[in-house]
């Protein structure tokens, strides 16, 4: 264990008293405008990737003092948890810079990325939003044998089973997480890779989440499940309890700073703060395997927005030039707003593939329409994203022209995006792949060598 | 402009200063619906600035907070004088059973807040009794029910059905939203409105209150 957490999760029982609404409005929301003034970090749109080594290194100082000065609310006791400056640098000194998740040969390795590292980047792929059940096993292979993807969120939801419908604390949930795991289980055997991790976490409540936690159910001791920051700050009996329920089985866990930018974050500049310190959050509570950035427009959920994109390349540089952890993984953490076949399904993840390459952070992506609609899901997308950004990374194109391009890229999408129309149109998996070969269709390729071309002839011209 | 201190108090969101400054203009004999309707106006534009990302939650949680301590003021002293406060309606929102997603509901409470409805926010993982007790003592005209989840859309069939099971289904508007929610699950469950986003809220709110 690095750092005492359980000495800390017992604070939960003696620190400063007060309602949730006072911890927003009188200590931390204070505290956010209080730092970024400080440190005069300011949002610039323009400048979508970072220009700036000392506007990063501010962003982290900001951050560290937040942390520092907030601590973290415990929803459950209504006390705050806080920190010393020693006991948080202890800790950050002593937290692992690299890190393995999976089994055996499909193990996926996690080391220390720095800023502009022209090294390739792992690729996060994702399945989320609810699943035609029949269809499961098709979309979890199609993933699991996109030979890019190389850790793998197998969240899709179940939305009945049994002639029920699955509800939270029903026996169905039960059910239904036994179905998945042991579906994704099967795909990941069947595509020849048996230990690639699996980093669902489905259920709401923990009980069926842990129905499932054993190796015969098919989950494996490689597998990541997520444990979680409220906005902002803020933790619960029940994360604790989640994690307890990870370290009994033996498992990892995943956790990710998050912003809602227009929310509870506020201005981008401040979200990217606030983003940053929920990481700080993660190591001194949770002793996690894997982290990574999820920040989204609290208007329009986009994590791939002019304002989400600065505030995740933004504190992932800062995250990285100022710690030795293992490497985040970054926009769009798994999700855009586009629908699947769609020209701009690509453009979303080509944005956030070259800000995550030049700030050291791993790409990834998968999942369209917000993770809102039915059958939203294809690796196609993860696959892209890994090859622009190990083409970026190679490249070695600089901060400059990685926001020339990222600018580029937005220039597609942006006007939909603010009319809040972006996930308007799109295809099911089963309508742009073939459900037997888990292939996408001519149709589906001819977007992705479209965008490809169009990135080549931007000058990407190492993108194979 | 008419009491430019009030409004300027009220976009800072100080609501101690709102406060002062409504205290010294009703001091000096001013009419307390004319003030009322300068922060009304003040809230409005709040809500513009909310809609377009230039102002954020917590101030306009911090604006909601100033705005209910004006209420506060003047509506005591708009009684006196006989006159009314209005506002577009009452609505009741929350995150429906099994869901603790807080920040979408929060975001259309701030919409709602501040295009002048009246807003009870009962929080997260609430049951249809919450809804149903809290839209009865405050005669809400509105029942806000968010659901990101798949899991627990069925939660907002619960709020309805639980309506119709006390004869009660006429009295209130039902209004949806949430990540995965649609259209065509709003029709499924015969919710009276649904809107994508926080924006798209007040307009549907408005139609269904006849504004
Ligand atoms: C933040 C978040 C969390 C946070 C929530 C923190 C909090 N206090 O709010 C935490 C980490 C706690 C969390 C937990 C979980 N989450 Co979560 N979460 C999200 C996430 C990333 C963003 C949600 C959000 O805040 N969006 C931003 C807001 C502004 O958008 P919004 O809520 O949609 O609201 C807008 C509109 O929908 C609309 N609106 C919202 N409400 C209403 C109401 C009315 C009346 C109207 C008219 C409009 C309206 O207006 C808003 C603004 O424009 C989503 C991803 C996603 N795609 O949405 C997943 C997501 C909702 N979560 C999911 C899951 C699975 C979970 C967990 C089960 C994970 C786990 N196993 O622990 C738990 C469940 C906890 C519980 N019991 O509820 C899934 C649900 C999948 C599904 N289809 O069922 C999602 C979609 C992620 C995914 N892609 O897989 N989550």
């Amino acid at each position: 264990m690095r750092g005492k957490i359980f000495t800390y999760w017992n604070r939960s029982e003696s620190g400063p008293i007060m309602t949730e609404k006072d911890f927003d409005l009188k200590v931390y929301w204070p505290a956010v405008k209080k730092v970024v003034k400080k440190y005069n970090i300011e949002y610039n749109p323009d400048e979508v990737v970072p220009q700036s080594v000392d506007q990063i290194n501010d962003i982290y100082k900001a951050a560290r003092e937040l942390f520092l000065e907030v601590g973290v609310f415990n929803v459950t006791t209504g006390r705050r948890i806080t920190w010393t400056e020693k006991e948080l640098d202890d800790t950050m000194k002593k937290f692992p810079s690299e890190m393995t998740v999976g089994e055996g040969r499909d193990a996926c390795h996690f080391d220390h990325r720095v800023l502009n590292d022209p090294r390739p980047a792992n690729c996060l792929g994702r399945v989320l939003g609810p699943q035609d059940p029949a269809l499961l096993d098709r979309v979890f292979y199609a993933y699991a044998s996109e030979h890019r993807i190389d850790h793998c969120c197998f969240q899709g939801i179940i939305p009945y089973i049994n002639g029920a419908k699955v509800r939270p604390w029903s026996p169905h949930e039960i059910s239904a997480e036994l179905k998945r795991v042991s579906e994704m289980d099967h795909a990941r055997r069947r595509a020849g890779r048996p230990g690639m991790s699996d980093w669902s976490s489905a259920p709401v409540s923990l009980q069926a989440a842990m129905a499932a936690m054993n190796s015969d159910s098919g989950m494996r001791k490689g597998d990541v499940r997520h444990i979680y920051i409220m906005p902002h700050l803020k933790t619960s009996y029940e994360q604790f309890t989640r994690t307890m329920a990870t370290f009994a089985f033996g498992h990892h866990q995943w956790g990710i700073g998050q912003a809602y930018v227009g929310g509870l974050s506020g201005s981008p500049n401040m979200a990217a703060v606030v983003s940053c310190a929920e990481l700080f959050a993660y190591c001194m509570l949770y002793n996690p395997s894997a982290l990574g950035l999820w920040t989204a427009d609290g208007m329009y959920f986009a994590t791939t927005s002019r304002t989400a994109l600065w505030v995740c390349f933004h504190a992932g540089a800062a995250w990285v030039n100022n710690t030795n952890t293992f490497s985040l993984d970054g926009a769009p953490y798994g999700v855009v707003a586009s629908g699947p076949c769609t020209e701009t399904y690509f453009w979303e993840h080509a944005a956030a593939a070259i800000g995550d390459a030049v700030t050291g952070m791993n790409s990834g992506g998968g999942t369209g329409w917000q993770s809102a609609l039915t059958m939203g899901a294809t690796p196609i997308g993860a696959r892209f994203a890994s090859e622009v950004c190990d083409a970026v990374c190679e490249a070695q194109i600089g901060w400059k022209e990685a926001n020339r391009l990222v600018n580029y890229c937005l220039d597609k999408y942006m006007d939909r995006m603010d009319a809040h129309t972006l996930h308007e149109g799109g295809k099911r998996f089963d309508e742009c792949y073939d459900v037997e070969t888990c292939e996408p269709t001519q149709e589906y390729l001819d977007l992705y060598n479209k965008v490809k071309n169009e990135l080549r002839e931007q000058g990407l011209k190492n993108l194979g | 402009m008419a009491f430019e201190k009030v409004r300027d108090a009220m976009l800072a969101t100080d609501s101690e200063l709102v406060v002062k400054e409504i205290n010294a203009e009703l001091a000096k004999g001013a009419d307390p619906k004319a003030i009322f309707d300068v922060l009304t106006d003040a809230m409005g534009e709040i809500g513009d600035l909310f809609s377009e990302m230039k102002m954020f939650l917590p101030e306009v949680m911090l604006a909601t907070e100033a705005m209910n301590e004006a209420f506060a003021i003047l509506g005591a002293e708009m009684q006196k004088q006989d006159q009314a406060i209005e506002n577009l309606g009452t609505v009741v929102i929350g995150t429906v059973k099994g869901d603790v997603h807080t920040v979408g509901k929060d975001m259309v409470t701030g919409t709602l807040n501040t295009a002048g409805f009246k807003v009870f926010d009962i929080g997260i993982d609430s049951s249809p009794q919450d809804f149903v007790e809290i839209a009865e003592r405050e005669g809400a005209d509105i029942i806000g029910l968010s659901a990101l989840m798949t899991a627990t859309m069925p939660s907002q069939k619960d709020v309805i059905e639980f309506l119709e099971s006390k004869g009660i289904r006429e009295k209130y508007k039902v209004l949806v939203g949430g990540g995965v929610v649609t259209q065509e699950w709003a029709d499924e469950i015969g919710a009276d409105g649904y809107s994508k986003d926080a924006v798209g809220a007040v307009d549907v709110a408005k139609r269904l209150v006849g504004r």
